[in-house]
């Protein structure tokens, strides 16, 4: 071939190439999206424009959205189905409040209300109130300890020592362990596992981790970390872990965004995320754009993230499901709109 | 009438125990007897104030703790939480991590004690304090999560002195990520400062 005919060649060549893996990733995250939009409803808080934030229901491809609350006075954060998810738990704060990335459970006030928000009490301030696997009881952590309370008359039935826990508790499906960040060997932000019934607890993930949650299956946690092998100020990825600490695995990191706020679906078959420019997980401003993927996929790197992608060279491109700005997504598979 | 040449006798007057030159010297017991009584208790009483203002300067750190208990009172130190020191702070342990508007923390620093104001002998001479947001000035440092912390010290460094107002256990006054580079040290107990005021320069 004539050397000058090579570029004019080349070029159309590569961006048919280019083209056409740019419409496999669409059909790759088409067919995610087709795969779980009929998979249950999303609750979440967004921002709204005159400023506070609303509970919003959503399929979990982001379609069908409809808010479960409208008050300008107050924004209601971090919703959480029950177990049989007939009744939702929230924070409900001041309107105006900036709503902390990692201490939001110690503001505003827990709010107990029907699987769609409604007829909502506020049954006090219950710091990282959180249900108990049978919905009876509610776990909540503050300076006292950790306090179980009785979620219908919201007396304190048991309090345990908090043993380093400092904010982000969460109970396991299974009613075994508590999860949350803790202090541990003068590190801050260590994920810990503790025995509901003992007391003890182990760690499962040492340094810079944030927003643990529980797989279904209560043997494995999801949570944020940022780890300390990257340039600069380094970027927040979204890891697993098994209950007992061991082997940690990257299931998303994208090199200029900030992954928070993991929870699985009831299936333990997909993960919601929230991917920030900004470090947090975007509750300071107006939420960040979230994410949805599969674990089977894991782990899928976003971007270019040229050193993450020689860390993890078997790493997925996607797919991954855009979802709309959002914050502290939980996910049912409940008809939670049907009367029940 | 002819000149004496002979001087008379004068007729001086001879005590006599009736005469009043005997209640003169009732008076002078009296006057001695006050003295005793009155003088000498003031005087007493000052030699006393005296010395213990001397054993008082004569602390082991050599400061004159009188000018200790004026130093660095402004604002809440000598009305807040249950303990009050000066000392003069040991070394950082470290650098301080940022905060970047985003996280907010604890950070524990060491401090040699000078004087304890309130406790007393609950407080040992070495003492460790956690301090929170420790890049902000304490002036700034209160917010929604813990407004009552407060005073004038605007940056830590080592060998600064400090006058400082703490509560502890320090886990039963704050909730949060806490920096521990001493949490390998046994048995220390861990003060949470609620009001820190610069005295001085401790070097």
């Amino acid at each position: 071939m004539i050397p000058e005919l090579r570029v004019p060649l080349a070029a159309p060549l590569l961006l048919t190439i280019l083209v056409t893996a740019a419409a496999a990733d669409d059909k790759a995250v088409e067919t995610l999206r087709q795969e779980v939009a009929t998979k249950g409803w999303v609750v979440t808080s967004i921002k709204q424009k005159r400023g506070d934030w609303d509970l919003v229901l959503m399929r979990p491809d982001g379609s069908q959205q409809r808010k479960l609350t409208d008050t300008p006075d107050w924004s209601e954060a971090a919703p959480r189905w029950s177990p049989d998810s007939r009744r939702l738990l929230f924070r409900r704060i001041k309107a105006g409040t900036v709503i902390s990335h990692d201490r939001w459970g110690f503001q505003g006030e827990l709010v107990m209300a029907d699987a769609l928000a409604r007829g909502g009490r506020v049954i006090g301030k219950h710091p990282w109130g959180c249900w108990s696997p049978d919905g009876t009881q509610i776990s909540c952590l503050s300076l006292k300890g950790i306090e179980i309370l009785d979620a219908a008359s919201g007396k304190v039935k048991r309090r345990m020592k908090r043993a380093g826990y400092f904010q982000q508790l969460f109970w396991s499906p299974d009613g075994k362990w508590f999860c949350g960040t803790a202090n541990v060997g003068g590190e801050l932000w260590t994920i810990v596992r503790m025995d509901v019934t003992t007391g003890k607890w182990n760690v499962v993930s040492r340094f810079r981790n944030c927003t643990p949650d529980w797989f279904p299956d209560s043997k494995q946690l999801v949570f944020s970390n940022r780890p300390a092998n990257q340039q600069g100020y380094g970027w927040t990825q979204l890891w697993m872990a098994p209950g007992q600490g061991g082997r940690r695995k990257m299931l998303y990191g994208e090199d200029g965004r900030h992954i928070y706020g993991g929870g699985l679906s009831p299936d333990g078959r997909y993960v919601l995320f929230t991917r920030c420019p900004k470090d947090g997980g975007g509750s300071e401003r107006a939420g960040a754009p979230g994410g949805l993927m599969r674990l089977a996929d894991a782990p899928i790197i976003g971007g270019t993230s040229t050193a993450l992608r020689k860390l993890h060279p078997r790493a997925h491109d996607g797919p991954v499901l855009p979802l709309p700005d959002l914050w502290e997504p939980h996910w049912t598979f409940a008809n939670v709109t049907a009367s029940r | 009438m002819p000149q004496s040449q002979t001087p008379e006798t004068d007729s001086a007057e001879v005590p006599s125990p009736a005469d009043p030159i005997s209640g003169r010297g009732g008076s002078t017991a009296a006057r001695w007897i006050l003295l005793a009584v009155v003088v000498v208790p003031v005087i007493a009483v000052a030699v006393a104030t005296g010395l213990r203002s001397g054993l008082s300067r004569n602390r082991h750190d050599g400061t004159d703790s009188s000018l200790a208990d004026q130093a660095g009172t402004e604002g809440q130190v000598t009305t807040a939480g249950r303990f009050e020191v000066t000392a003069k702070l040991i070394e950082l342990p470290g650098a301080f991590l940022p905060n970047d508007g985003l996280y907010n923390y604890a950070f524990v620093l060491k401090y040699e004690v000078l004087h304890v104001h309130r406790g007393g002998d609950a407080v040992g001479k070495v003492i460790h304090v956690a301090h929170y947001n420790p890049r902000k000035t304490r002036a700034r440092v209160g917010d929604e999560f813990y407004p009552d912390l407060g005073g004038t010290v605007d940056r830590f460094r080592a060998g600064d002195v400090h006058r400082l107002a703490m509560e502890e256990p320090w886990d039963e006054h704050y909730i949060g990520p806490l920096v521990d580079r001493y949490h390998e040290t046994s048995g220390k107990r861990l003060y949470w400062a609620i009001w820190s005021n610069a005295v001085g320069d401790g070097r």
